[in-house]
């Protein structure tokens, strides 16, 4: 009972967030000078065409550009909780369908992410906590230390380099261009998972090494504490009393730590996910942002806000339950 | 082993610890024997070293390491063992903990892992030691909670740390001690957390272990009140050394060392007016730890202090009757200096 009042307040909290989330990301669209229709206009000028100041008018007249800001954003946020996120300038589509499409790709990268990233990352933290200066300890170190350091986009730009070079394939995008439009078949799921790799290690990269290190000092910590001293008086097996106790106790800030990486992994990397060619939302955000397609980039953010907001909402919950100190108050 | 009924002998003992700062000796020497059903107080001020002598006895010192010594302990099952030569992570040490030797810690409020109920808690030592059922062991453990007056013992078993007070916890923390019928019970201040009436009941619990379990108990305390209520013989450490051991009785009556003196000098009396008078206390604080004094390591606070002795000879815990000894050379006959 508790437990489902605690769910209901977080939702609550959610639903506010994620209403002050779409007012300052609307704000912060419409805050570079200009809008869509200029920036429309550069491009013609630059081609060597030109628009009539009436035509202009005319048109910023029907986008309902020329309305005060509040109008805009009540009016989007309006249409926007019945469904329709509006119509993008760049693609002349609805927004909402492009959004669909990339979303299937968007979802199944980051869970995969998130998974990987929590299979790899607690082991080795456990590891290097429990052997602390050992040479697998620094060997983990030295790996978080180039994970954070080295960007994303490099790592992705080498990687593809590299199985260029070594394999001959070029690597880009989820799929290769023959199985674009095909139904799905073993080949294309084949062809697919060997694209699924290259996309993964980069996404995971910083991710990875910083819950290692979150894992190793949170469990170092937790080693430290008279409890474990007690088990260990006990004379429970070191292994088994290092499982049940402190590495329990070490794996909450690891829970919550799936509320921090969500954003990095939904918006999967977004300049590595560019130069991978990877059809999630990201790179649409990105484009959005740039040719200031205001509807589309409203999409992106409210959605990746959403998704973000429902990935915390889970990692709270699993926290509720597993930690008794939370779910009993 | 020197005596029938010696359970415990700890010779000579030192333990370590390398710190970046330079190494810490926290236990310096220290020698006693613990008898079958007898109660043993160990008092001294904070960092003498009580607690890490206390955790050494069941190989769980590390960080610290043990660099000279002896402990002989005469276990049960395994005859008389020398638990300084174990693999601290060995099946042997592991079968003695808590079934031959258990400890209740100093520190209540962390003692219990936060994520498991007590239940759980305390069942484990029974299922691990006593190869007892779930059902039979989850009985045991209320039995167990209930033995040291621990109010709704059913309840608490499905509780978890935090849902319930620091003196509760440390009533949990005597029971799990308890629960395997230990042939040594090590209580480290156990009464810390606790108000004065509890800290009595707990007090009788422990005695009547030790009556009717024949149990022998290391008893560690700030306390000297305390120690003269519950032990049989007390043990005075100062900076890892025993500067004196006596039974209780005379330790009260005559002290000898000017440390333990000083000690019992602090206690307030209850029979002795104070008109206006301020309780004696100890001078200065405990020196530095990496760097001890030379000669006796009391004599910077040393009223008796002799000049030309103290600051360059460290005294050696000598004999001065059948059950006493004394670390001092005022009780010292031939001082033996060494330049
Ligand atoms: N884990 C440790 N690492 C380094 N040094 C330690 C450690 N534990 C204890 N020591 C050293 O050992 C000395 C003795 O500590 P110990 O805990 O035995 O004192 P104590 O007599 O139990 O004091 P208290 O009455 O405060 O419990 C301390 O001064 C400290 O320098
Ligand atoms: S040896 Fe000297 S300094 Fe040390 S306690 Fe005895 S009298 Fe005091
Ligand atoms: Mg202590």
């Amino acid at each position: 009972m508790k437990l489902f009042q605690y769910i209901i307040r977080r939702m609550s909290w959610g639903a506010l967030v994620l209403l002050f989330v779409s007012f300052f990301s609307f704000l912060v669209i419409q805050l570079p000078p200009g809008d869509y229709l200029t920036s429309y206009m550069a491009r013609l000028e630059k081609s060597g065409m030109s628009i009539d100041n009436a035509s202009m008018v005319a048109l910023r007249h029907s986008y309902g550009l020329d309305q005060p800001f509040l109008v805009q954003y009540g009016k989007w946020f309006c249409r926007f909780i019945q469904g329709d996120m509006g119509v993008s300038f760049l693609y002349t589509e609805k927004v909402k369908v492009i959004i669909l499409e990339r979303l299937p790709a968007t979802l199944l990268l980051s869970i995969t992410s998130l998974l990987v990233i929590y299979l790899i990352s607690i082991p080795i933290g456990i590891y290097a906590a429990r052997r602390q200066y050992s040479v697998g300890d620094f060997l983990a170190a030295f790996f978080g230390f180039i994970g954070m350091a080295v960007p994303g986009f490099l790592l992705a730009l080498i990687l593809m380099w590299i199985a260029y070079q070594g394999f001959g394939v070029s690597i880009g995008g989820l799929q290769s261009p023959q199985f674009m439009d095909q139904p799905m078949s073993w080949a294309k799921a084949i062809d697919f998972m060997k694209h699924l790799p290259i996309p993964i290690i980069v996404i995971t990269m910083s991710g990875t090494a910083a819950l290692i290190r979150t894992m190793r000092a949170t469990l170092l910590d937790e080693l430290g504490k008279q409890y474990v001293t007690t088990a260990r008086a006990k004379g429970l097996r070191e292994s088994k009393l290092i499982n049940k106790y402190p590495v329990r106790a070490a794996m909450n800030p690891i829970i919550s730590s799936g509320g921090w990486l969500l954003p990095e992994l939904f918006s999967g990397e977004t300049i590595a996910a560019i130069v991978l060619g990877l059809p999630t939302i990201g790179p649409l955000l990105y484009r959005a942002l740039l040719g200031e397609d205001m509807y589309l980039a409203a999409g992106c953010l409210m959605i990746l806000s959403l998704l973000t907001i429902i990935g915390m909402l889970i990692s709270d919950i699993i926290l509720a339950i597993t930690d008794p100190r939370i779910r009993l108050g | 082993m020197t005596g029938e009924n010696n359970l415990l002998e700890v010779k000579d003992l030192k333990v370590a610890f390398n710190m970046r700062q330079g190494d810490v000796t926290a236990v310096n020497g220290v020698s006693f024997q613990l008898q079958r059903g007898k109660v043993l107080g160990v008092v001294g001020e904070s960092g003498s070293g009580k607690s890490v002598s206390a955790r050494t006895l069941l190989r769980i010192e590390a960080p610290g390491k043990i660099t000279s010594g002896e402990i002989n302990f005469c276990s049960p099952r395994h005859g008389e063992v020398a638990l300084q030569k174990m693999n601290t992570t060995g099946e042997l040490i592991r079968s003695i903990r808590w079934k031959e030797i258990a400890m209740i810690f100093q520190e209540p409020m962390t003692s219990f892992g936060p994520m498991h109920t007590f239940g759980n808690q305390i069942t484990e030592v029974l299922i691990l030691h006593d190869k007892l059922n779930k059902a039979d062991a989850l009985q045991k453990a209320i039995e167990s909670l209930r033995s040291v007056g621990m109010p709704r013992p059913e309840k608490v078993i499905t509780q978890y740390p935090h849902q319930i007070s620091g003196g509760q916890r440390q009533r949990a923390m005597i029971a799990m001690a308890l629960a395997c019928n230990p042939e040594i019970l090590i209580a480290d201040e156990p009464t810390t957390a606790l108000d004065v009436s509890t800290e009595a009941q707990i007090l009788e619990v422990l005695a009547e272990r030790q009556r009717t379990l024949n149990t022998s108990i290391l008893y560690i305390s700030h306390n000297l009140g305390v120690v003269a209520n519950i032990a049989d013989e007390v043990m005075v450490m100062y900076l890892g050394k025993v500067v004196e051991h006596a039974p209780v009785s005379e330790l009260f009556s005559s002290p000898k060392h000017p440390y333990t003196i000083a000690l019992l000098n602090s206690i307030p009396k209850i029979d002795k007016v104070y008109n206006g008078q301020r309780l004696e206390v100890l001078t200065g604080c405990i020196p530095d730890p990496y760097n001890h004094p030379a000669g006796c390591k009391f004599h910077p606070r040393c009223p008796k202090a002799m000049k030309g002795i103290c600051e360059q000879t460290e005294p050696i815990q000598q004999a001065i009757s059948d059950n006493r000894s004394v670390a001092c050379h005022l009780y010292t006959s031939s001082i033996n200096t060494n330049r």
